[in-house]
């Protein structure tokens, strides 16, 4: 709200009315005055929108003001020195004053800061009363200087003060030409003379040469008076009107125009604003908390997603869907802003609804297609990486459905492209199958998945970043934890790509398995220097550490004593590492060793139903492991075999 | 394993306390080697036994098949666990388990 007279008005008198409770003749006169100053300071804040057209169209008033001023004063120089062969009362007489009410209302400007709600009226009367005194004593060399208040006046986008400053000036200008017609100086040009007529000079101005003549002839100075309003005055007038219509109308497009720009700026500034909402809601959706799992040990993860515009098509996810599995999703829509947003998360809800759900890699793509593609009319669709990683063991299952390669790190290793088998892009077909495979991270592991606007960042000349780059970058920042990973990687894109703009979003995510975490233990060993109990007592140790019941740990210490056995005894391995994790809701523990490759979970089950005579111990020790352990899992890699178990301590 | 020895005539009852798995076995095969001769009636307490594994399986296989041939088995005072152990693995069919 603007702080004018009327609205400081305004508030006194409200405040004074609600100070006083005193008499109804009080009251009802007070209510007048109130309505009377409501309805006053309405009519001069309605136009807020207008306030910095108003101080503008003021700055504008009084820079009229100022040339005008330094023009007449040129003029008046001019005349002087005689340069104009005009006399000087003639330029003097209106000019001073005309020089003087200029300067002071230019002072008056600046005094306001050109910020007056009645600062626009006194420029135009200001405006009107110099120029009409020029006018009239100026009769014919002034020109349209009359319009210029009106056209001035447009400028203020109020064609009602336009009409008004029309009405006004050509009153002025009646005025001035009624004056002038017989008071101002004397334009030859529409004087017909007799033929032989001799000239007598006597002065400038038309009273004079009307008393002259009419000395001789009284009909030379009715004559003259006609003369000048007819030719003089007259066109000028016609031409005033003409410019006064256009002004007013200028007026009038003016203010719709600011009128309607104004309600397009609220738009536009609900847009924007409704925008960057947008922008905190999509950027809440997706874990930005880091680190992400304060309380595990085992990994660490950390992402980043920078959108191209406000608000991106790309995504990445991570959440434990249990205690020991957790799932990670980088995904990229298709296309870019709001549509890709909301497409975005859609996938997201639907992608993260179905691994909550314990479903498998596969089966979450598929499902999730299958749900895309019920209703996807505007044929959008999304590649989606998904892995699920059993923390305890390293093994990550995980699905393509035609995201980039993601990279694997073993430790001590280099980052590598994982090429793994790409499905059809998620909302592309209905009734997709999509496949799954598995591998295998290595405590102290790192795995990094991305979108193409890490690859396909361009520099200024069009050249792609690429994988080779990525890659580089990554092993150049090999041993980083994931945070510094990925903003090595992203100082090598800007490095790459300099001064060119970014055109898609720069989505990552690394994950590492830290190698060693005090939750979980590693024993390695040399089988000739271990013996069962060596392993019973490290996982002892464990256990004991998370008081995990007897009846539970009983049953860990014999599936340990029939696997560590085996192991010993059959396998001819050299070395042995054996990794135990406890958590608050399982223990499990993998053996690896180099021995030849022997799947014991292949092995048949024994026949428990023998009697004693009939009975060899044989095979009964894994069949004891298979049945008092919630999991077992073998798997042969890197030339050595891995068995893990796993029980629930709930 | 701690394993304590009480023999009142042909009856030999042995208290077996601690665990008794792939380490332990070979103690309590070569204690039974040594006294099982002559006894018609073996009892094994495992009040205070914590768990099995199937080497300790294999031990109490081959004394019930020698038991079998010279008297009678019990297996006593087994827990909540090594019982599980035992229906597992059909050995509650085999031995005489007094609970």
């Amino acid at each position: 709200m603007l702080a004018t007279p009327g609205a400081m008005l305004y508030n006194i008198i409200v405040q004074a009315d609600s100070n006083d409770i005193n008499g109804k003749v009080g009251m009802n006169m007070k209510e007048k005055l109130k309505s009377y100053f409501r309805k006053l300071h309405d009519k001069l804040t309605a136009d807020e929108v207008f306030h910095e057209t108003e101080v503008q169209g003021n700055r504008l008033g009084a820079l009229i003001l100022f040339s005008s001023g330094i023009i007449l004063i040129i003029i008046l120089l001019l005349t002087a020195f005689g340069v104009f062969l005009l006399p000087w009362e003639s330029v003097a007489s209106p000019a001073i004053p005309a020089v003087i009410a200029s300067a002071a209302l230019v002072v008056v400007c600046r005094a306001v800061k050109n910020d007056a709600w009645w600062l626009k009226h006194l420029l135009i009367l200001g405006l009107i009363i110099v120029y009409a005194n020029l006018d009239s004593i100026l009769t014919h060399k002034t020109a349209l200087l009359m319009i210029i208040p009106v056209v001035f006046s447009s400028r203020y986008y109020s064609k009602k003060l336009t009409v008004v400053t029309s009405v006004v000036s050509a009153l002025a200008f009646l005025a001035s030409a009624a004056w002038g017609a017989t008071n101002g100086m004397i334009n030859l040009n529409i004087v017909t003379f007799p033929e032989g007529t001799q000239m007598i000079a006597t002065g400038g101005f038309l009273g004079d040469a009307i008393k002259n003549a009419g000395a001789g002839d009284p009909g030379f100075g009715q004559m003259l008076t006609r003369n000048t309003l007819l030719f003089d005055y007259l066109p000028r007038f016609l031409m005033f009107t003409l410019t006064a219509i256009i002004s007013c109308n200028i007026a009038g497009r003016g203010r719709e125009l600011v009128t309607t720009q104004h309600e397009k700026d609220i738009k536009t500034a609900r847009i924007e604003s409704e925008l960057t909402l947008a922008t905190r809601i999509q950027a809440d959706m997706l874990p930005n908390i880091f680190p992400a799992f304060p309380g595990r040990t085992e990994f660490d993860v950390f992402a980043t997603m920078d959108p191209a515009k406000e608000v991106s098509g790309d995504f990445y996810d991570f959440f434990l869907i249990d205690d020991d599995h957790l799932c990670l999703v980088i995904a990229d829509v298709s296309g870019k802003g709001v549509p890709a947003a909301l497409f975005m998360m859609a996938a997201k809800i639907i992608l993260a609804n179905n691994a909550m759900s314990g479903k498998r890699p596969a089966q979450i793509l598929t499902d999730t297609n299958a749900t895309i593609c019920s209703n996807n009319r505007e044929e959008m669709f999304v590649t989606v990486w998904l892995g699920i990683l059993e923390i305890s063991t390293g093994k990550l299952t995980a699905a393509n459905a035609g995201h980039e390669y993601p990279v694997v790190r073993q430790p001590n290793g280099r980052y590598e492209l994982l090429k793994d088998k790409h499905g059809f892009v998620i909302g592309g077909m209905d009734g997709i199958k999509y496949t799954e495979y598995e591998l295998y991270l290595e405590r102290g592991a790192k795995l990094f998945l991305y979108t193409d606007g890490v690859t396909e960042a361009t520099d200024a000349s069009g050249a792609l970043y690429g994988t080779e780059r990525m890659l580089a970058a990554l092993n150049a920042a090999a041993d980083a934890a994931p945070k510094e990973a990925l903003r090595a990687v992203r100082q090598d894109i800007d490095r790459f790509v300099q001064d060119a703009p970014q055109f898609d979003d720069i989505t990552m995510l690394c994950l590492a398995l830290k190698e060693d975490s005090p939750a979980g233990k590693t024993l390695h060993a040399e089988t000739r220097q271990i013996t069962p109990e060596h392993v019973r007592q490290f996982v002892e140790a464990i256990l004991t550490q998370h008081n995990t019941a007897r009846s539970c740990a009983a049953k860990i210490y014999v599936a340990v004593d029939e696997i560590i056995a085996n192991i010993l005894q059959y396998s001819g391995a050299k070395t042995l590492d054996v990794s135990c994790l406890a958590n608050t809701e399982s223990i499990t523990i993998s053996f690896s060793d180099d021995g030849s490759p022997y799947n014991p979970l292949e092995r048949e089950d024994p026949d428990v139903t023998l009697t004693a005579e009939e009975r060899s111990i044989g095979g009964l020790g894994i069949f004891m492991v298979k049945n008092i352990m919630d999991d077992v899992d073998y798997a042969y890699r890197d030339g050595r075999n891995v068995l893990t178990i796993k029980k629930n301590t709930k | 394993m701690v394993i304590t020895k009480k023999a009142e005539g042909e009856m030999l009852t042995l208290h077996v306390q601690g665990r008794l798995d792939t380490t332990t076995a070979p103690q309590l095969e070569a204690e039974l080697k040594a006294s099982v001769p002559g006894v018609s009636k073996l009892v094994l307490d495992f009040a205070e036994l914590e768990y099995i594994s199937s080497a300790g399986l294999r031990v109490l296989l081959s004394a019930q098949k020698v038991m079998n041939r010279q008297g009678a088995m019990v297996v006593r005072g087994v827990n909540e666990d090594i019982m599980d152990v035992f229906e597992l693995t059909g050995f509650a069919d085999i031995l005489t388990i007094e609970r």
